[in-house]
């Protein structure tokens, strides 16, 4: 069996692992601490060298992304994507319920090294325990004077305000979050200009994932060097991989990028449920290209082998589906969720998703005709490329990898409404 | 509207307002209140009534139909009526290869309410609702603030009873 | 300036502006719905999308700002085919009503639809979206949402331009809705404005509904007469009558937008009109009345002439002359200032009369009050209802041999010894000077109904009556010897006609 490498989930599991006194008992803030008395810049220059890059879905390099920040600037932000709102991801929600204090001393030495006085956290409005956690969590590092207006006794402010979401998939697109923090409806905007220079209130603002800052005190302490000693080259370090659908053990597993993709759910995870064959992965969360069972196997977990194989790492959501799968209406699940969640404000978008999801869900249904499926096709194609955001693109992506790596599949559904699929699972079982 | 029916008004605790009060100086501009406070009354009275929406537009230096709009974007605001439990079912991919779909069958027929739906008494609205993060224990829902996960027939049976209904 | 090569051409274009305004400077038309030059851009309806030499995906015309070198082509097969596919998309929950569409002859989705030759649509009826068709919004405004296309100008308009917020969409994605708040209709002063913003027929104006198809109206461009702003507008008509009031684009004055209250203020053009000279309450031939009229005058009384702040330049003009030179013991004074409310500011300013500053200009001063204590003759009123607008002065014409010069049945004609039919702003031309100095030409709108004739004119037959020759008789001729004579007025080109083009 391979051994899971426990970095961020190093304290999951312990008695009240979410407690300030658990986590210093662990040595918490004191990485913080090191970090506050470190020029700016040399915390950037660390994070630099570890080569980190974002979790929160595009692998964006964290150290080159704070550098984008204008030299001269009024204010800064920082914002927490706490949002985790991709469907087959759910490992954020682990670290706000188990090690909030690892994020907030993230969040410490990260606005230390983006001199800001003030992060928000945007957490999903579903997450409620979480919520409640990680308030708790804010609290007690104010009264330990870790945030305030005398942090850790060096005279600088730094407050962290948690907002919270209140149902829409689309906050998780940053420029969206900012409006959303901002009272206005969650719309992404027109880009440029760049949250960097024009993000929260109009100032500058860095946007990261929650393991991705999460990962920022582990580097701090370790060093770059150990960091990079976990995972690729171009991918360093570790991954919380969530996996789940058709597997014996579902769940988060901790593996430095670069692991197998097979290994993750034969060795890991104990293989396909009820013995049955791997028909298909999704491996990075609901809007990236599905894999058929052999391009599954063949499969490298790092940025840039996902890439190459024709799909992306995504936020590293892997849902496994068997063979009694019926991929008209696993794709009718994630196009009803689309439709239900484009923002409205793009054209293309707005209907598309709509009408995308209304051909599916006929399709699946046994009504659909070979027209439909010519017009899903169509469909899927024309929703990208012209939107203010990428939903658009995660909308065509699925309905464009399932349509033609399974096609047979939705032509059976369109030519006399036979459901390949023995055993329908993805809708009533 | 008539001059004979009285308007109703909503007011926040005292409580909430010294609240409130603290969170102004976290945001730039008073709009960036709306959301903090949906919340607080949807949490007061179970839902975000137009009074409270009226109120809020106040406080947030805007107009109610600024409030009622976000409302409306965001899903989780009830505003409709207040409702005692608020049961959401996930039925994306995940829960759903579990089973969600029986899960969700199971509840309608208990409750006697469509997914959509509230009871007549406004104690139960159902839901079926998008991925809620908890893809490795599903089938799952939310039922208010906690979440109850690797359902069975026989958990919602129980959950239920609990909630005062069987 | 910029040098950008715009399918081919290279142009000179303003620098950090946006590509859609530049375009549209150099005759470029780029179809667009949401972009609206005097609103905040949002870049939502995806039309304006344009190639863009260098970069992979189409950008939008209405968020790119111009850069030199730029080379952008607006035709081409790529953009041409995106163009039909965001088309594809809105008619997919667009009713195609327009047979019985207001806003059919100018609506931005009939005309690019034309234009782009749609395919036969794929969305069978069953398909599309059922929302709300013909909700009252306020007193004035109507929406159809299944005709909407949530381009959001109207939302941006009440945001942004009026501060009111009252419109918004509701609901996301496909269910996404124009709405108000429950019980809290659109009642802001500007409200009709978002029936001319609105690119579809989705916005409608309750009064206008159904009164005609608007390709068998005409229009012309005249000066709204609410008050000293002298907002640009159009007055549009059938069959010799005004149909409604819309603003006629000018950055310097009005921009794109005017208030409801002038924009309603229609009616009385229409109605109740006074169509012919009457006597003591008998109607009398146009000559008995320029005789009636030269014969009160000629009796070497005193005479009193009150101007209007409502009349045009060119008829205070020759009522200037027509007091100097025809009665030269006579006293002219200006009356009937409406009075005053509140600047908004936007565009109404407190000022009700929209020809003070020409009134001035022209030499007429005011001073009713003492005029009408001192004066003993006869009274001539012009475009003024001193009773109907200020009752008590009526006791102060008492014992007066009283002529009243008007376009409407009003108090002051019903009691008047004589009554002489005028045309109204609507009916002749003419220029009011606003309250910054600006002096705008206005041209008829329709004919003159019965007798009624411009003050000018009626002057100048009295006039050859006291045996003068005012000189007053073509308009032209007045408008120039007015533009000589009176250095303070110089005619303003109406200004704004390209900024139309690209709203
Ligand atoms: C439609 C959409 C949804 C997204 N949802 C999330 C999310 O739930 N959580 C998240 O961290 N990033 C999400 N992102 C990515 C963010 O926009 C952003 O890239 C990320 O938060 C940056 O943080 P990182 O660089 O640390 O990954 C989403 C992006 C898009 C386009
Ligand atoms: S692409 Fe979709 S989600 Fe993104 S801004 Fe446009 S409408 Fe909204
Ligand atoms: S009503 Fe008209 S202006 Fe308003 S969003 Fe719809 S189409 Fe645009
Ligand atoms: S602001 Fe004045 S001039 Fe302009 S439309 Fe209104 S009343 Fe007429
Ligand atoms: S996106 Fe440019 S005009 Fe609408």
């Amino acid at each position: 069996m391979i051994e899971q490498v426990r970095h961020l989930t190093a304290r999951m599991g312990k008695n009240n692992s979410p407690t300030i006194e658990s986590y210093r008992d662990d040595g918490g803030y004191e990485t913080a601490m090191k970090a506050l008395a470190m020029e700016p810049e040399e915390v950037i220059e660390v994070v630099k060298a570890s080569g980190l890059r974002g979790r929160g879905g595009a692998g964006f390099p964290t150290g080159l992304k704070w550098t984008f920040l204008p030299k001269e600037r009024e204010k800064t932000y920082l914002c927490v994507n706490a949002d985790e709102s991709e469907p087959g991801t759910f490992k954020d929600r682990l670290i706000l319920d188990f090690d909030p204090h690892l994020l907030l001393e993230g969040i410490l030495i990260t606005c230390h090294a983006l001199k800001s006085d003030h992060a928000f956290i945007y957490i999903r409005g579903e997450f409620c325990r979480p919520y409640r956690r990680l308030r708790d969590a804010v609290r007690e590092a104010y009264d330990a004077g870790l945030f305030g207006d005398n942090v850790m006794g060096t005279g600088r402010t730094l407050h962290c305000t948690i907002h919270r979401g209140g149902g829409a998939y689309i906050c998780g697109e940053e420029t969206a979050l900012l409006n959303s923090i901002e009272g206005k409806k969650g719309q992404p905007r027109i880009k440029p200009p760049f949250p960097t220079n024009h993000g929260l209130f109009g100032k500058s603002t860095v946007i990261n994932n929650v393991e991705t800052l999460a990962n920022v005190p582990l580097i701090l302490r370790d060093g770059a060097e150990e960091f990079r000693k976990y995972g690729t080259e171009k991918s360093p370090g570790t991954r919380l991989f969530g996996v789940s659908g058709h597997v014996n053990r579902p769940g988060v597993y901790e593996f430095p990028h670069g692991i197998r993709l097979i290994d993750l759910i034969e060795d890991a995870c104990g293989g396909v449920r009820d013995g049955n064959a791997l028909k298909a992965v999704i491996p990075g969360g609901s809007s990236v290209p599905i894999l058929t069972a052999d391009e599954a196997r063949e499969l490298i977990l790092c940025f840039d082998a996902c890439m190459a194989a024709g799909t992306m790492l995504g936020s590293a959501g892997v849902i496994v589906m068997d063979e009694t799968t019926c991929m008209v209406k696993a794709l009718d699940r994630l196009t009803h969720f689309y439709g239900h969640e484009s923002c409205g404000q793009c054209t293309p978008c707005r209907e598309g998703s709509g009408w995308i999801a209304e051909i599916v869900s006929k399709i699946a249904s046994g009504s659909g005709t070979p027209a439909d499926l010519d017009k899903l096709v169509d469909l899927g194609r024309q929703i990208s490329g012209n939107t203010i955001c990428v939903f658009s693109d995660a909308v065509s992506m699925p309905v464009t990898s399932f349509t033609t790596k399974f096609r047979s599949e939705f032509e059976d559904h369109v030519n006399g409404g036979v459901c390949v699929a023995k055993k329908t699972t993805a809708a009533t079982a | 509207m008539a001059a004979t029916e009285r308007k109703k008004t909503f007011r926040f605790s005292e409580k909430r307002e010294k609240e409130i009060a603290a969170l102004r100086g976290r945001y730039e501009y008073p709009q960036g209140l709306i959301m903090p406070l949906l919340w607080m009354a949807q949490y007061d009275e179970g839902w975000v009534s137009p009074e409270a929406m009226e109120t809020i537009a106040e406080i947030c230096e805007t107009s109610p139909a600024w409030v009622y709009s976000l409302a409306t974007f965001y899903t989780m605001f009830e505003l409709e009526r207040p409702i005692r439990y608020q049961i959401q079912v996930c039925h994306n991919l995940s829960c759903s290869l579990n089973g969600s779909e029986s899960i969700l069958a199971h509840l309608e027929k208990k409750l006697g309410i469509r997914a959509g739906e509230a009871t007549e008494d406004g104690r139960f609205r159902l839901s079926a609702v998008e991925c809620l993060a908890s893809c490795g224990s599903g089938p799952m829902m939310q039922v208010n603030t906690e979440y109850y996960e690797q359902l069975t027939p026989e958990k919602i049976d129980a959950l239920l009873e609990e909630f005062g209904r069987d | 300036m910029a040098k950008i090569t715009l399918n081919g051409i290279e142009r000179e274009v303003e620098e950090n502006s946006y590509l859609i305004r530049a375009a549209a400077r150099c005759g470029v038309h780029i179809p667009h719905y949401c972009y609206h030059p005097a609103l905040k851009v949002e870049g939502n309806c995806r039309m304006c999308s344009v190639e863009i030499e260098g970069v992979p995906k189409l950008q939008t015309a209405c968020t790119t700002i111009v850069r030199d070198g730029m080379v952008v082509n607006t035709e081409s097969e790529k953009v041409v085919k995106v163009r039909s596919e965001v088309m594809e998309f809105l008619l997919r929950n667009h009713p195609i009503d327009c047979p019985i569409c207001d806003q059919a002859g100018e609506c931005g989705l009939q005309d690019y639809y034309m234009e782009h030759g749609l395919h036969d649509s794929r969305v069978t009826v069953a398909e599309k979206v059922k929302k709300k068709k013909r909700v009252d919004l306020g007193p004035n405004v109507v929406l159809d949402s299944e005709r909407c296309i949530l381009c959001a100008r109207c939302v941006r308009f009440c945001k942004d331009v009026t501060g009111t917020a009252e419109l918004v969409i509701a609901n996301r994605g496909s269910h996404a809705e124009i709405t108000t708040f429950p019980g809290r209709p659109l009642t802001n002063d500007y409200a009709m404005n978002t029936v001319d913003l609105c690119p579809v027929g989705a916005l409608t104006s309750r009064k206008f509904r159904f009164k005609c198809r608007v390709w068998f109206m005409e229009r012309a461009e005249s000066i709204c007469p609410g008050c000293e702003r002298g907002c640009n507008i159009y007055l549009d008509r059938f069959q010799n009558e005004i149909q409604r009031m819309k603003p006629r684009v000018n950055p310097r004055v009005n921009g794109y937008w005017i208030c409801d209250a002038g924009r309603l203020d229609i009616d009385w053009i229409n109605t109740n009109r006074l169509l012919r000279a009457e006597e003591g309450g008998r109607p009398i031939a146009p000559e008995e009345s320029d005789r009636e009229a030269a014969s009160a005058l000629s009796k070497g009384d005193e005479v009193l002439l009150v101007a209007s702040p409502s009349m045009s330049n060119e008829n205070l003009f020759a009522l200037k002359k027509f007091s100097e030179k025809v009665l030269p013991g006579s006293e002219l004074v200006g009356g009937s200032f409406r009075e005053p409310w509140e600047d908004d500011g936007i565009l109404r300013l407190p000022d009700r009369n929209p020809n003070r500053k020409g009134m001035e200009a022209i030499g007429i001063p005011t001073g009713i009050e003492k005029a009408l204590a001192t004066s003993r003759g006869t009274v001539l009123l012009f475009e003024n209802d001193l009773l109907g607008d200020q009752p008590h002065l009526g006791a102060k014409l008492e014992g007066k041999k009283v002529i009243a010069f008007a376009s409407n049945r009003t108090a002051t004609v019903a009691a008047a010894d004589l009554a002489v039919p005028v045309t109204s702003y609507a009916e002749m031309a003419g220029s009011f000077t606003n309250h910054a100095g600006r002096t705008q030409p206005f041209e008829p709108a329709i004919r003159p109904e019965g007798e009624a004739r411009p003050v000018h004119e009626i002057l100048h037959r009295i006039a050859a009556f006291l045996g003068s020759d005012l000189n007053a008789a073509s308009f032209d001729a007045l408008r120039s010897e007015m533009l000589e004579k009176v250095s303070a007025l110089s005619m303003a080109v109406p200004d704004g006609r390209e900024a139309e083009h690209v709203g």
